[in-house]
């Protein structure tokens, strides 16, 4: 077999103009492709993904009839103790207005959402992201955060195009967020792990921290709104230099069933 | 009408891994229907044929991913390379069990390879933007021997459906298609 024969001499001018667009595009200069082809694909990934939910949708429901009865227990003791929470919080909401007066505050201002279709996830399962249908035509830009229904927040958009933006979940390993325990104020930051496991790091040693204890954003940086929901606390541990506590984090949101998904647009 | 043809299976089979499989398979579970399809043309067009079509299919996969631009198509094309070396194959393309056995190897280690490339593009990308998280590949994961595994069965689905329609579709008779075929 010859080195130099026609197959080989093909396959390293492909390698080699490969390897030039991989260095181009490390410098970010692949983005307009990137987006054009979006673009283009934008129509056919939103019908296909609206498709495939409902059929997915479909066979889930058929999986679940057995399941129902245990669930629909669940949820309506899931459903009182919401009341008694409603109620208490409306309490505190009233308390707050009244607070809020006494101290001259203006009303919080409410988020300004943008809701948009996935159309496309990660294929890969190394980096932990979907694809959106809103970009810089709905003036979506870099950093806002991206939540689902109830304040839960998924991830954050790391790359607009025209008509589609990137949204890095909050699983994925690049991923850093300024984070709280809410119930003692420990703060933290919560990271991404392989697969869909989320880490909540650098708690100080002074802080208490226990199981079941809710995790919210702590608005450090003021690039996220404090107060978004991320998970609760599971198992904790210690860091391997002993300097700080670290928990693993049960996300509240579904990241394998991502459909529509809020921007948050101004806070 | 060929070009047509395999423009339309390229882009359905990229559409559907990166827009409908992640409603069906959980995170880490997703077959690779893109390299299902690249094994398929090697395998049945030779890699001087198919190259452009891996690149084709490369483009878009990254396109929709968070990979650097033209890290899938040359992965695509390495694996292509690779299995068009691999003479023995074509040559028991008409024992069936065994080519199936080959095919299904063949596959977990283009999968591999695959997955090898992607991840060293992730910490080159890393190291390159100065960027200190660490990106972990567990190769020996429930999630991972699934994704293989659904992999394979895609292989085989695609390949036969592959083998069915070109004789029709792309008004070219595949090599040796007279004979017995898998």
């Amino acid at each position: 077999m010859k080195f130099f024969s026609r197959k080989n001499i093909k396959f390293l001018l492909i390698v080699f103009f490969l390897l030039i667009l991989i260095f181009v595009g490390l410098r970010g200069a692949d983005s307009p492709f990137k987006g054009f082809v979006l673009s283009a694909s934008s129509p056919f990934l939103k019908t296909f993904r609206i498709f495939s939910g409902a059929t997915a949708d479909f066979f889930n429901f058929l999986r679940s009839i057995g399941e129902l009865k245990d669930e629909n227990e669940k949820l309506i003791q899931k459903n009182q103790e919401l009341l008694a929470e409603n109620t208490r919080l409306k309490d505190t909401e009233k308390e707050n207005e009244v607070l809020r007066k006494e101290f001259g505050l203006a009303p919080k201002n409410k988020f300004d959402f943008e809701a948009s279709f996935v159309i496309a996830q990660d294929p890969q399962g190394l980096g932990n992201y979907i694809i959106i249908d809103k970009g810089k035509d709905k003036d979506i830009r870099t950093g806002m955060s991206a939540v689902v229904s109830g304040g839960i927040l998924i991830g954050r958009v790391t790359d607009v195009y025209p008509n589609t933006a990137k949204v890095t979940l909050i699983t994925d390993p690049a991923s850093a967020i300024n984070a709280e325990v809410q119930d003692s104020s420990s703060k933290g930051i919560v990271n991404g792990e392989y697969g869909l496991g989320v880490k909540m790091n650098m708690i100080s040693q002074a802080q208490e921290i226990k199981e079941g204890d809710s995790v919210v954003t702590s608005g450090l940086g003021g690039e996220i709104p404090r107060g978004l929901v991320i998970g609760k606390i599971g198992r904790i541990s210690q860091s391997k230099d002993k300097l700080f506590q670290e928990a693993s984090v049960l996300p509240e949101a579904d990241f394998s069933d991502l459909r529509i998904v809020f921007i948050v647009k101004k806070f | 009408m060929k070009n047509i043809v395999l423009i339309i299976f390229c882009t359905i089979a990229v559409f559907f891994q990166l827009s409908i499989e992640g409603s069906f398979f959980s995170s880490g579970r997703i077959p690779d229907l893109a390299l299902a399809l690249a094994i398929t043309l090697v395998l049945t067009m030779g890699f001087e044929k198919s190259a452009g079509w891996l690149v084709f299919m490369g483009f878009l996969i990254d396109a929709g991913s968070g990979t650097i631009f033209g890290t899938a198509a040359l992965a695509y094309v390495f694996i292509g390379w690779s299995i068009s070396h691999l003479s023995a194959v074509a040559d028991i393309r008409f024992r069936k069990i065994l080519f199936a056995v080959s095919l299904g190897t063949i596959t977990v280690f283009s999968e591999i390879v695959k997955d090898l490339l992607f991840w060293a593009s992730f910490r080159f990308k890393n190291y390159y933007l100065h960027q200190s998280f660490a990106i972990h590949m567990n190769f020996f994961s429930l999630d991972y021997f699934f994704k293989i595994l659904y992999t394979v069965l895609v292989v085989y689905l695609i390949y036969y459906v592959f083998r069915r329609s070109s004789r029709r579709l792309l008004q070219e008779p595949v090599r040796l298609a007279k004979r017995r075929r898998f």
